[in-house]
């Protein structure tokens, strides 16, 4: 289990015209292109930028179902849920009310 | 020898651009657009060479994998995003301007990275689609990270414009510069409190900013200004580099309306240069 891949996953899924557009509304399709992306060589370390998903089942599993909660929950910046959630067109305010996310 | 002829600083939520009726805030709406017309008119009326876009970005160009602190966008043109439902466009660069401020800041000590053809969202075009709608001027967009710690200070953004605007006057490619920066003020987004604005902690800053109080405005830490502006008031680090640009006089803000629709506090502002 790593934030870092959980993060890394959820921004290049995030990228307006890109993953997202190919596969809309579903996130489950996007993230199996990604992964098949960054496990080739060379595009793997293209730039030398790490773009290693070493992602658990649970973690593969909450990307998927496009959980924004859990994905906030477990520390993925702000912004990238909400850019995520932009492209899949997740309502990710009332996802955080449903999942018991308040303004405290 | 060139010189900052314009400068402002603005507020630059997507929901401008997608969201221009309300029925609850039309009211609100209509100030705000009457603003950037008012806004726009100044900078034409400035007969700008180039502008320098102070902005940030909000984690479509860069990530956690690699956030610089400071960037220049260089080259001869730059594409949007298109993120939030906004358009895709090309936007013209001012290339060999971009080039002498790089140079310029890095001699000067601050260690600003280069992009040749950084993508820009719409903490730019969203600006850009109110002040130069023919995107006739050339740009150079200054990208500085407001959202993955650690941030620059206040002190060091305000810094970078005093560097900014001697680098402005040292080079005789652009004569005539006009510097805007983007961003603010209150607003909570990817948050829980998402939605949240807070006037009150919003016209507080204005009349720091305003005034300037430069003691308390470079001692702002982030702290500060999370609790009291959410992390979206980060983008008021932008603010500080065309304070420091405009010669640090402040300014006078055109209007400021706290816009539920666009979930921020909007405010125009322009700067006195003397």
């Amino acid at each position: 289990m790593s934030r870092t891949h959980l993060q890394r996953a959820a921004y290049h899924l995030s990228l307006p015209g890109s993953l997202a557009e190919r596969h809309p509304g579903d996130p489950a399709a996007a993230l199996a292109e990604l992964r098949a992306i960054t496990q080739g060589e060379p595009l793997a370390s293209l730039r030398g930028i790490d773009m290693r998903l070493e992602l658990t089942d649970e973690e593969a599993g909450l990307i998927a179902v496009g959980d924004v909660a859990a994905l906030y929950r477990r520390g993925v910046h702000p912004n990238v849920v909400r850019n995520f959630a932009g492209v899949f067109g997740i309502d990710y305010v009332a996802a955080y009310r449903e999942a018991g996310l308040r303004d405290d | 020898m060139g010189e900052v002829v314009w400068a402002a600083c603005v507020s630059h939520a997507g929901g401008q651009l997608r969201v221009r009726q309300s029925e609850r805030e039309q009211d609100k709406l209509d100030r705000v657009y009457a603003g950037w017309e008012r806004l726009r008119d100044s900078l034409a009326q400035a007969r700008p060479d180039a502008l320098v876009v102070v902005g940030n970005d909000h984690m479509f160009t860069f990530s956690e994998d690699l956030m610089p602190t400071f960037t220049i966008g260089r080259g001869e043109g730059f594409e949007t995003w298109g993120e939030l439902g906004n358009t895709i466009r090309p936007l013209p660069g001012a290339a060999a301007l971009a080039d002498e401020l790089h140079g310029a800041l890095v001699s000067a000590g601050f260690d600003v990275s280069g992009m040749p053809g950084m993508r820009l969202d719409h903490s730019y075009a969203c600006p850009l689609e109110f002040l130069d709608p023919a995107d006739a001027i050339p740009l150079v967009p200054l990208s500085v990270n407001t959202f993955v710690r650690p941030l620059p200070s206040f002190a060091r953004c305000r810094q970078l414009g005093i560097a900014l605007a001697d680098a402005i006057a040292a080079q005789t490619v652009a004569e005539r510069v006009a510097v805007v920066a983007t961003g603010g003020i209150s607003h909570w987004i990817g948050v829980p409190e998402t939605g949240r604005i807070n006037p009150e902690w919003d016209r507080w800053f204005l009349d720091l900013f305003e005034a300037p109080d430069l003691a308390a405005l470079d001692g702002m830490s982030e702290a500060q200004f999370v609790a009291g502006g959410g992390p979206g008031a980060g983008e008021l680090l932008c603010w500080m580099v065309a304070l420091g640009a405009a010669g640090s006089h402040g300014g006078r803000r055109l209007l400021y309306e706290p816009v539920e629709e666009w979930i921020t506090g909007i405010s125009l502002v322009e700067m006195e240069l003397t």
